[in-house]
This record gives structure tokens, C-alpha cells and sequence, in this order.
């Protein structure tokens, strides 16, 4: 199969470390429902200190805001598609919309709900 | 909302089938289902994707038992849900509750935030689908992904 090529968005590490930090937020909170189709979840104490060390890399302004976001809204990182914040669905202004390494800021936030944009 | 046959069977496409994987190992068989995912232009960043995958088999082994595995995750690093399906001939140690070797492994991967909520129901189809030997053994011997699509709607139809 011919590998397809594509120009890679540039992602701040930050934006990726609270991205997969989520991810595992959310297995731990879904894991009750995955142990009723039957799946394992006995490694939830080897999942936390996962976490907690991923956390611990992530600049502690960036993880607050996370945190903060995490206590008001399902997602706290949403992506961009479509050039929409898939939090609340508003059009996310061309200023935002960063394609290369220009970007001075690590993190961009929705202008309407405030969640940490995740641009695919 | 339910999810029919025809929803979970649209999933499957032959770009996402590997139909002998290489490794011999649970991470080398990740890594080499992570590699065919990212063949994907939809998906951008794998390492994210291989993170959610990593992290799910800490929480627990995705082995369902009866050589089946079903490595799962939701993660923002992916906009759509996506299957992919994974033979190994030797089997593969997968931690799984009964012990032993995954043969077949069906990888769901969806995003955190997805309007058809069709993961839960996805995985659940799945693992029934997945209970009768006679169904693993016609997908593990299928000789094309044809094949092995129609050996799963048969499996999913009960």
C-alpha cells in the first residue's frame, strides 16, 4: 500500500500531553461501563499513576486550566473540524487557525465555551 | 440508539485489515496496528493514538478470552470511529483472562466526542459476536478480507 503523505499540522507538545491526558480521564471515568460489556478494568491503580505522571509533565498553568475546564465540561480539548470548535459548534476565526510554526501561544481556547482547541 | 449490522459492518474497510500481523509481541502487534491506522489521513497524530491504546491495556487487558482481543479507546487524536481488523497465526500474549494467545483482534478507536454514540454498542456487538468458535474460526481461516467481511456479518447476525 503507497503511504499517503500529508502536511502535518504543527501541535504545541502541551496541546498533545492534555490531549492524551483526557484520554485517559476518560477511560477511568467510562470504566464502569466498559466492565459491564465484559473488559477488564482491574489496572485502574497502574491508569492512575499514569496519569499523575503524565500530569506531572505538563506545565502547571496549562494543567489548572485543563482542570478547571474538566470540572465544567465533558471535554475540556475538543478538536477543530470543519474550522468549528467541536465543543459548541461556533466557527473558529482564521487568526486562529494556525497551519505552520508560527504560533507564538501553546495553547488556543475557543472563543465562545473557552475549551483547549485540538486542531486535526 | 441501536447500532445495526449494515452501521457496524460500513466500519470495516480493507485498508484496516492486517491479515497475518508480523510481531509475535503485544507491543510490537500495537505498534504495527498503530502504523496501519496512521495510513489513515484522517489520523495526525499517532502517538497520541498509540498513548489511548497503551494506556486502555493498563487499565486491563482488552482480551475478551477465547483468542479474541479488542483493543479500544477514545481518543481526540481521532475524528471518526474506526476499525480495524488483525489476524496473528502464532497468537499473541495479551494478558487476557483465560490465558490465552490473541489470534484475532478487532481495534475500535472513536472520538471523546461523537453524536451517533455508536462505540459503547459497538464493543458490545462485538464481544457477542466473538462468543462462538465456529464464527472466530471462519474470520481466522478467511482467505480475502471479502471473506472474512462476510464471515463477520455471519457472526453478527448470530
Amino acid at each position: 500500500m503507497q503511504k499517503r503523505r500529508w502536511r502535518r499540522r504543527f501541535v504545541d507538545e502541551s496541546v498533545l500531553k492534555l490531549a492524551a491526558l483526557q484520554d485517559i480521564d476518560l477511560m477511568i471515568r467510562d470504566r464502569k461501563k466498559e466492565e459491564d460489556l465484559g473488559f477488564s478494568t482491574q489496572g485502574l491503580a497502574t491508569l492512575e499513576e499514569a496519569r499523575e505522571k503524565l500530569a506531572s509533565e505538563i506545565d502547571a498553568r496549562m494543567l489548572r486550566l485543563y482542570e478547571r475546564l474538566s470540572a465544567r465540561f465533558d471535554r475540556a480539548v475538543v478538536p477543530v473540524i470543519a474550522h468549528r470548535c467541536l465543543g459548541c459548534s461556533i466557527s473558529v476565526p482564521t487568526s486562529k487557525r494556525v497551519t505552520g510554526e508560527e504560533r507564538k501561544s501553546p495553547l488556543i481556547t475557543c472563543e465562545s465555551c473557552g475549551r483547549i482547541l485540538f486542531f486535526i | 440508539m441501536a447500532v445495526t449490522v449494515e452501521t457496524l459492518l460500513s466500519y470495516f474497510d480493507e485498508s484496516r485489515f492486517i491479515p497475518v500481523l508480523r510481531s509475535t509481541t503485544k507491543a510490537g502487534a500495537l505498534r504495527e496496528i498503530i502504523d496501519a491506522l496512521s495510513e489513515d489521513s484522517e489520523i495526525r497524530h499517532p502517538d497520541i493514538l498509540r498513548e489511548a491504546l497503551e494506556s486502555r491495556e493498563k487499565l486491563g487487558s482488552t482480551g475478551i478470552g477465547k483468542e479474541v482481543a479488542i483493543p479500544h479507546g477514545r481518543t481526540v487524536s481521532v475524528p471518526r470511529l474506526k476499525v480495524l481488523v488483525a489476524r496473528s497465526k502464532k497468537g499473541i500474549p495479551w494478558g487476557a483472562a483465560d490465558q490465552k494467545p490473541v489470534k484475532l483482534l478487532f481495534v475500535v478507536v472513536a472520538p471523546p466526542l461523537e453524536k451517533t454514540n455508536e462505540y459503547l454498542p459497538l464493543l458490545g456487538m462485538l464481544v457477542a459476536a466473538m462468543q462462538e468458535k465456529q464464527h472466530r474460526d471462519r474470520v481466522l481461516k478467511a482467505k480475502t478480507f471479502a471473506d472474512a467481511k462476510a464471515a463477520l456479518e455471519e457472526a453478527l447476525r448470530g
